[in-house]
């Protein structure tokens, strides 16, 4: 249950450098958005991109987890009407963000390279 | 409305915001916000708040929730683990919760059910807007007592307008009859409640009205409104409106309104609603300014504020019209109010129209409800001391961890506000279920309404609180007492003699209401029997009639009389205007021989034919019976019954002088009511033309192994004679039995809630004999290895438990025989509370019991030594 997660969340101690998956879609996410990469935003294409469905509360919980990691800095927006008013907070990945998903890309072209008979026929 | 208008659930916007850190508030309100629209765009408002809400549900996440909700919430997290060594408990002793809960559901079942009973019983005439202002106008004569009051719910037509006219208090007063009516159209004619009303029905009762309009219909003579389901009986589908319906075979109304039907919880039905004008006899007691005329209910609407108390003194202004009235009778009349709400429940009087219920039919619902509650609260009780001494260890180990008092009384609540729970839901299912056969035993309509004025739900959720907080009170105290050490011992540290003081008295307590319970249901049984079997003083079996209402058939008795007996298997007929059954035709007499005006008599009047008495086989002790051959028989002749000679003050009645004729016979004493009245004087003369021949009865005692051809015959015949009369053939049987149907219902009820009672108290103990057994294992094991026989054993255990069961049954007998005794005293006749009742059921509460000790001791006793002596 989440009481026990908030008293594991370690804030001080070494960071996590390694991505999930979910994780790993919704960094991608926010570069492709760019602007307009804000919660509401990503989880909407997330739904569009992968047809699978995410409440607006799990994604904004992952932008909140790769905030703290240093992955993801964020800024408010300005005030739209449609909103009543209210901003929107606007995520950006940082230098650190890139390194990761650069990481991440590379362990997994890496290991396709190694999937036997597969490899030199795929054509994206 | 555009969808642009629509806002999110603002409940739900609020939640969000309280539990949202303050620096998300902002951004998070505002993607809901945009979400909400754009689910809009594409499905219904239902489909979107839906959507919100779990967008809102799925911000419950620990990066979000305020900082400080999280300590605030320290509470909720104990609770948890509370309530998950509770619910492992639970699973752990599954024998146990399941007694526990058993007993629980079905108390909070019993008590449930009952609940509704007392609410719908106490809602009659509620629903009308004004109820609290609206009184029946009755009136007591001193004097004039008819079956055990003076009280009669009925008034002249002159006095609603005379309050209207004397008293400003008086807002509105309703002047009607409810006469049942042959009623119809074309070949469809049955008799039907007309409410014969005048003008104002509808600005005192509060009536929904589904069309058209009611005060034109009662400002017209030709007009009726009907009740929903008459307009159905009759129309179908279609609308009514402007339709004409039959009235007494002569007149013709057009329907001019429809009326919701009456709720089951009006203590006066109808099934039309006519005005008054059309009852011949109001115009002329208008007319003539008649207070002596009491033919009408009259109902009064008074101002805010009016007390009704002061208003009945005031009433005296009309002593002088009415003892006017009065002055030929040996007594006059005052009137009074009734409040509409009391009616139901607490009137006393005669005549009044509708029916009625008694206060103390729900006092001991509410008595048996409690009861049934109280036995399962026990239950619990003991099986959790019991169970508790099992839990020392885990108390000590709890204490040496650092286990504060609190948190040990707060485990042991949770655990029993846990089984209270559960139960509390198991039984609203349970009622909810029954409430179908509740409904038919009891023969009413109760809805399933927990939150009507008596708050049943929240009587119930207190309840609950209270049974689970009484129940884990008794071992989180003795808990929170005990030193640590000891507790680890596994020693039993509560003071042994009081804890087993306390169970032996809640045994016994248990058993005593079970005792009291059962006993009571025997006796109810037995009158019920009693009723059934007593010699009546004639003989109902094989007697059927038809009742009418009918001024031409007196010219054609001979006629129906001839035909029906056409077929051999119709030994009799009489045609009678009241049957014994529920006698009302009443008078007063003074002239007889020997009393030169100075006594009067209030005697009970039957009109009959010569063929009453031999199609009755009731006996005549004196004189004969009416003859043909006597052809001065039909004018002034008398046959009276024992009871009327004995208050005469005669020996010999027959030739003797009485009212304008003459004794020509004496019958033996019959019942002519229901048994909570003694007999009382009666007479039957001969029916006449004169007598207003409106309504009666035609009895016909049949003696067929085939009663369908019969009943087809008397059909038939019935139809050629008098077609205007509707066939409605009953049994004397059945109606006698309706008569005392409120005492055969409360037996039914009774009967099902002793043997609940009886089962509860039973589990319970089965329970605690488990326990007991459990604890023994060893002892029993050495005194096996030491040559005790099974059956040594067996009265070892259950030899403490049958003392107990037997002191509950010396308690139970002196309660339950006072009981008993005020409740038959209501009865002008009733069976004796006899001494082997009380040992009968003795015997039964400790067969019961014995059987269920033996079932668990048995167990225990053919066990093997060797393995008991292991156990630890």
């Amino acid at each position: 249950m989440f009481y026990n997660k908030v008293r594991s969340i370690n804030h001080t101690g070494m960071k996590e450098t390694r991505l999930g998956e979910f994780e790993e879609v919704i960094l991608l996410l926010v570069g492709i958005l760019g602007d307009d990469a804000y919660a509401l935003r990503i989880a909407d294409e997330f739904e569009v991109q992968t047809k699978r469905s995410a409440s607006i509360g799990s994604v904004h919980a992952t932008l909140s987890r790769m905030g703290d990691k240093g992955f993801l800095k964020s800024k408010m927006g300005e005030p739209t009407a449609q909103r009543g008013g209210r901003r929107k907070r606007i995520y950006e990945i940082t230098a650190a963000g890139e390194a990761a998903l650069k990481k991440a890309r590379d362990l997994r072209l890496s290991l396709w390279d190694q999937y036997p008979g597969f490899s030199l026929s795929l054509n994206f | 409305m555009k969808k642009e208008n629509f806002q999110p659930p603002r409940i739900a916007t609020k939640f969000l915001l309280w539990f949202l850190k303050p620096d998300l508030r902002e951004e998070v309100a505002g993607d809901l916000e945009e979400r909400y629209f754009g689910q809009l765009g594409n499905n219904s408002q239902r489909q979107a708040n839906f959507h919100y809400w779990f967008q809102v549900i799925n911000y419950l996440r620990p990066f979000a929730l305020r900082e400080d909700l999280l300590t605030s919430l320290n509470p909720f997290f104990m609770f948890r683990t509370n309530f998950k060594i509770a619910w492992r408990n639970l699973f752990k002793q599954k024998g146990y919760s399941l007694i526990n809960i058993t007993g629980m559901t079905l108390g909070l079942t019993c008590f449930l059910l009952l609940a509704l009973y007392i609410q719908y019983e106490s809602s009659y005439d509620r629903q009308n807007e004004h109820a609290n202002r609206i009184y029946r106008i009755a009136q007591t004569q001193k004097g004039n007592t008819f079956r055990g009051t003076d009280q009669f719910a009925v008034a002249p037509a002159t006095i609603g307008p005379a309050l209207e006219a004397e008293f400003p208090e008086v807002e509105k007063t309703v002047t009607f009859t409810v006469l049942s009516t042959l009623f119809g159209q074309e070949d469809q004619v049955f008799y039907e409640q007309g409410l014969y009303t005048t003008k104002s029905l509808f600005e005192v009762f509060t009536y929904p009205i589904i069309e058209g309009d009611t005060k034109a219909a009662l400002a017209d003579k030709d007009a009726i409104i009907l009740t929903e389901a008459l307009a159905k009986k009759y129309f179908g589908n279609s609308s009514p409106i402007g339709k004409t319906m039959k009235l007494s075979s002569d007149r013709l109304l057009t329907v001019k309104a429809v009326m919701e039907d009456l709720p089951g919880n009006q203590h006066f039905k109808f099934d039309f609603v006519a005005s008054i004008d059309n009852y011949g006899e109001y115009v002329e007691d208008t007319k003539a300014q008649r207070w002596g005329s009491n033919n009408y209910e009259v109902y009064a609407l008074l101002q805010k504020g009016a007390d009704y108390q002061q208003l009945e003194e005031k009433m005296s202004i009309f002593d002088d019209k009415v003892n006017a009235a009065y002055a030929e009778w040996p007594f006059s009349a005052s009137y009074f109010f009734e409040p509409l709400t009391d009616i139901y429940l607490h009137s006393k009087a005669n005549f009044g129209e509708g029916i009625k219920s008694d206060i103390r039919y729900l006092y001991l619902s509410a008595a048996i409800a409690f009861i049934i509650l109280f036995l399962a609260l026990i239950n619990y009780m003991n099986l959790s001391v019991a169970r508790f001494q099992q839990r020392t260890k885990e108390v000590g180990v709890r204490k040496v961890l650092g286990a504060k008092r609190k948190q040990l009384v707060q485990q042991f609540m949770t655990e029993s506000m846990l089984v209270t729970g559960i139960s509390l839901l198991m039984g609203l299912g349970l009622a909810r279920l029954l409430l179908p056969f509740f409904n038919r035993l009891l023969d009413l309509e109760m809805p399933f309404l927990l939150s009507g004025n008596k708050m049943i739900l929240g009587t119930l959720l207190l309840l609950a609180l209270l049974m689970g907080g009484l129940s884990g009170l008794y071992p989180a105290i003795i808990s929170s007492a005990a030193t640590p050490v000891k507790a680890l011992q596994g020693r039993w540290f509560g003071n042994q003699k009081q804890s087993g003081l306390l169970r032996n008295a809640l045994i016994i307590g248990q058993f005593t209401a079970a005792i009291v319970l059962a006993t009571g249901s025997i006796v109810i049984y037995q009158q019920l029997q009693y009723i059934q079997n007593k010699q009546l003083g004639y003989n109902r079996d094989q007697v059927v009639y038809v009742p009418y209402r009918n001024q031409e058939l007196f010219d054609k008795t001979t006629t129906i009389k001839e035909e029906l007996m056409k077929d051999p298997h119709i030994e009799q007929v009489a045609f009678t205007n009241v049957l014994p059954l529920n006698t009302n035709n009443q008078g007063i007499v003074t002239e007889w021989e020997g009393n030169a005006n100075q006594q009067e008599l209030p005697i009970y009047r039957f009109r009959s034919d010569e063929n009453f008495i031999p199609l009755l086989e009731m006996e005549l002790v004196e004189g004969r019976n009416f003859s043909p051959d006597f052809p001065s028989d039909t004018v002034a002749t008398y046959i009276l019954n024992e009871t009327a000679i004995k208050t005469m003050g005669w020996t010999k009645a027959a030739g003797k002088s009485f009212r304008d004729g003459k004794v020509i016979g004496v019958v033996k004493d019959f019942h002519f009511q229901p048994f909570n009245l003694a007999i009382e004087p009666m007479f039957i003369t001969f029916q006449t033309r004169t007598s207003s021949y409106y309504a009666g009865n035609i009895a016909m005692k049949i003696n067929s192994d085939t009663p369908e051809e019969t009943m087809a015959h008397i059909q038939q015949t019935l139809a050629k004679i008098i077609p205007q009369v509707p066939f409605d053939l009953r049994y004397m049987d059945d109606s006698f039995n309706k008569l005392h149907r409120a005492e055969q219902r409360f037996g039914d009820a009774f009967k099902i809630f002793t043997f609940l009672a009886l089962f509860i108290a039973c589990i319970g103990l089965f329970g605690l004999v488990a326990h007991t057994v459990l604890q023994r294992t060893k002892e029993i094991g050495i005194r096996k290895v030491l040559g005790a026989a099974i059956t040594d054993i067996i009265g070892l255990i259950s030899g403490d438990f049958l003392r107990l069961i037997a002191w509950s049954a010396l308690i139970a007998i002196p309660i339950s025989w006072w009981g008993m005794q005020q409740w038959l005293q209501g009865f002008a006749y009733h069976t004796e509370v006899q001494i082997w009742i009380f040992a009968l059921v003795g015997v039964i509460a400790i067969g019961l019991a014995f059987i269920t000790i033996s079932l668990q001791t048995l167990k225990a006793a053919m066990a093997n030594p060797v393995e008991s002596i292991k156990t630890e």
